[in-house]
């Protein structure tokens, strides 16, 4: 998993490569599972990363970083397989627990961990906090969603205003 | 060095309001809200300002199944929504041809991918002519539907990128409508005729299509108008099919396979069908009238059979060569005054015995003497039929109660619930004395890709 502060990674197996997170914590991981995100691969590929180097990622801070690179980990294999097709059934149902348990998190770590997919390009990560979301959305009447997402209690304007919009919208709400 | 992502991951710190989510940017949250049931993620647009033009802009899934939607519904959506239409489904909804004239115009603006028409009731619906400028389309399923007269007949039908198309319970104002309309799918790999009406002659011509399905009703019917439904279905040239299948043929229509040479799965073929023309082989309801050894590409067969037997199934060996599973199913009802066809005088060498078969399915199969004869007849005379100990596969499901894990061979293909074993099942039982029995559910339909069945080396009986 991820090692701080880990100098030189390439000790023969796999090839690693080091990221540095905005609080300057550094990470060594493999090459193959940082290759999740779309956007690093392309340093990876470029010999990015190795050594004493390090990818600095000014964006990401080092709790969520970590929790990241836990999901890329996880998914390295299947996706070197190229989507799993012969990954066996077990195989598949351990990787859904895991994903059901990885965004069971608090909302902030939760949106923390949406951006970072969505700047990382982390094509499983996005779609997995994306559907997170979408599932505390769904089935909840307006005021019921805004309370779960932590809105404030909407001005009487804003109530109005919901109010006439939920007439208008009749048939979303039979 | 490379320094990546530019905005950052670390959200405002929640200081006054723990609406964090408000902080992500509109694309993230589109993503979100393109997940969510139609109806789930038109309330959003209730929540603020803000998220009030979200949806609007999220890629549009229009569909009035599970929840019911009306037709006011459905033009307010499609009037206040600007983004690209993935998907429209109408299929507990049966709109008035203006609704559905003018939906269709809005949904071809919006670029639609994806159109479902399945509109309730026995009547079958126009199809208004706004249905010709929904030229993104990428699938289209219609069902119960009527083509309208002019556009098709005069070629002036595109649908540049529609790759999958299916007509069940479909009316075609001419044949040359529907001949129209499939001259106009260019890139075309999947076709479904399922109960199609109007046009008694169809010949495809494809370079594209991969998949082409066929269906009739259980009996001869006429659509309104005396419509008459297919008669005929002519592949006249297809060089890139690979599947032909039919379902539930019980009066026709004649297939006339005239060239197909990647061919590669055939079935069910049965006694419904009157006359099948495969190059230049000949079969009158399923009796041989002239056997020509085509078609070297076809490795998956199957067949429909009352009672089979051995000749008409040997027949349809010789003609192709390159065979290498076989599904037989029997029907239910056995007519009595059918009589044995003896195989003893074969023709040539059957080379997909000698080579090729290594996968026999015979579905239905209640021990019938005809059956037993059948089964024998491939066990002595496919000699790279592969007798595996086990076939338990992925889509195939053993079923415990039936049949324990290790049966033997020789009770195998017995009589059901006759106790000892024909002698001539010796052979059968040396060779590979664990044989096991599945009780397999297979569907050829269901079967992708075809590769998955070729890779199953067995025989399979499906005792019904």
């Amino acid at each position: 998993m991820a090692a701080p502060e880990s100098g030189d990674g390439n000790n023969g197996a796999a090839r690693m490569v080091t990221l540095i997170s905005s609080d300057n914590t550094r990470f060594e991981v493999e090459a193959a599972a940082a290759s999740l995100s779309q956007t690093l691969q392309l340093t990876i590929l470029d010999g990015g990363g190795g050594g004493g180097d390090g990818i600095p990622l000014p964006n990401v801070d080092s709790a969520t970083l970590s929790k990241v690179l836990e999901y890329c980990i996880k998914h390295a294999p299947a996706a070197a397989n190229g989507g799993a097709p012969n990954a066996t059934a077990v195989d598949r149902a351990e990787l859904e627990r895991f994903d059901n348990e990885f965004v069971n998190i608090d909302q902030s770590v939760l949106y923390s961990l949406i951006m970072a997919a969505h700047n990382l390009e982390i094509e499983g990560l996005q779609s997995l906090v994306a559907k997170k979301v979408a599932d505390m959305i769904k089935g909840k009447s307006p005021m019921e969603i805004r309370r779960t997402l932590g809105f404030p209690d909407p001005t009487p304007e804003e109530q109005a205003e919901m109010n006439a919009h939920m007439l208008e919208y009749g048939w979303a709400y039979e | 060095m490379t320094s990546a992502p530019a905005a950052s991951n670390s959200l405002p710190a929640a200081a006054e309001s723990h609406d964090l989510i408000s902080f992500l940017p509109d694309c993230v949250l589109t993503t979100i809200i393109s997940l969510l049931p139609l109806h789930d993620a038109a309330r959003t647009t209730a929540l603020s300002r803000r998220w009030r033009r979200l949806w609007p802009s999220a890629p549009l899934r229009l569909l009035d199944s599970p929840a019911p939607l009306c037709a006011a519904a459905i033009s307010q959506i499609l009037a206040s929504h600007h983004g690209n239409a993935v998907q429209f489904q109408l299929i507990l909804t049966r709109p008035s041809p203006a609704d559905l004239g003018s939906w269709l115009q809005s949904l071809s603006v919006k670029r639609l991918q994806e159109l479902v028409l399945r509109p309730p009731s026995d009547e079958p619906l126009l199809l208004p002519p706004s249905i010709y400028e929904c030229r993104s389309l990428r699938s289209a399923e219609l069902t119960n539907c009527r083509l309208p007269e002019d556009a098709a007949a005069a070629g002036a039908v595109s649908f540049p990128h529609l790759a999958e198309l299916s007509l069940r319970l479909f009316c075609a104002p001419s044949t040359a409508a529907l001949q129209g309309l499939l001259a106009g799918c260019p890139v075309l790999t999947s076709l479904s005729l399922d109960r199609v009406f109007g046009c008694r002659v169809l010949r495809v011509r494809s370079g594209t299509l991969h998949s082409l399905t066929v269906s009739v009703s259980l009996t001869r019917r006429c659509f309104p108008d005396d419509a008459s439904e297919l008669e005929l279905l002519v592949v006249e040239d297809a060089p890139a099919l690979e599947r032909l299948l039919a379902h539930d043929i019980n009066w026709g229509p004649s297939i006339h396979v005239e060239r197909a040479p990647r061919l590669q799965m055939l079935g069910y073929l049965g006694v419904g069908i009157p006359e099948l023309h495969l190059g230049s082989t000949l079969f009158r309801s399923m009796s041989a009238v002239r056997l020509v050894s085509q078609f070297r590409c076809l490795r998956t067969l199957a067949l429909e059979m009352v009672n089979p037997q051995v000749k008409p199934v040997v027949d349809f060996l010789y003609c192709f060569p390159g065979l290498e599973t076989l599904y037989v199913t029997s029907h239910m009802v056995v007519p009595r005054s059918m009589t044995l066809m003896k195989c003893d005088n074969m023709h040539d060498p059957i080379e997909c015995l000698n080579h090729h078969l290594r996968t026999v399915v015979l579905k239905g199969y209640g021990g019938q003497k005809h059956e037993v004869q059948l089964a024998m007849f491939l066990i002595r005379n496919a000699r790279v039929l592969e007798i595996s100990p086990t076939a338990t596969a992925d889509g195939l499901l053993c079923s415990s109660h039936s049949c324990p894990p290790h049966y033997s061979a020789p009770s195998l293909f017995a009589p059901r619930a006759r106790g000892s074993p024909p002698p001539q099942f010796a052979c059968a039982a040396k060779r590979n004395p664990s044989l096991s029995l599945s009780l397999a559910v297979a569907d050829l339909a269901v079967r992708r890709p075809p590769s998955a069945a070729l890779s199953l080396p067995n025989i399979m009986v499906m005792v019904r």
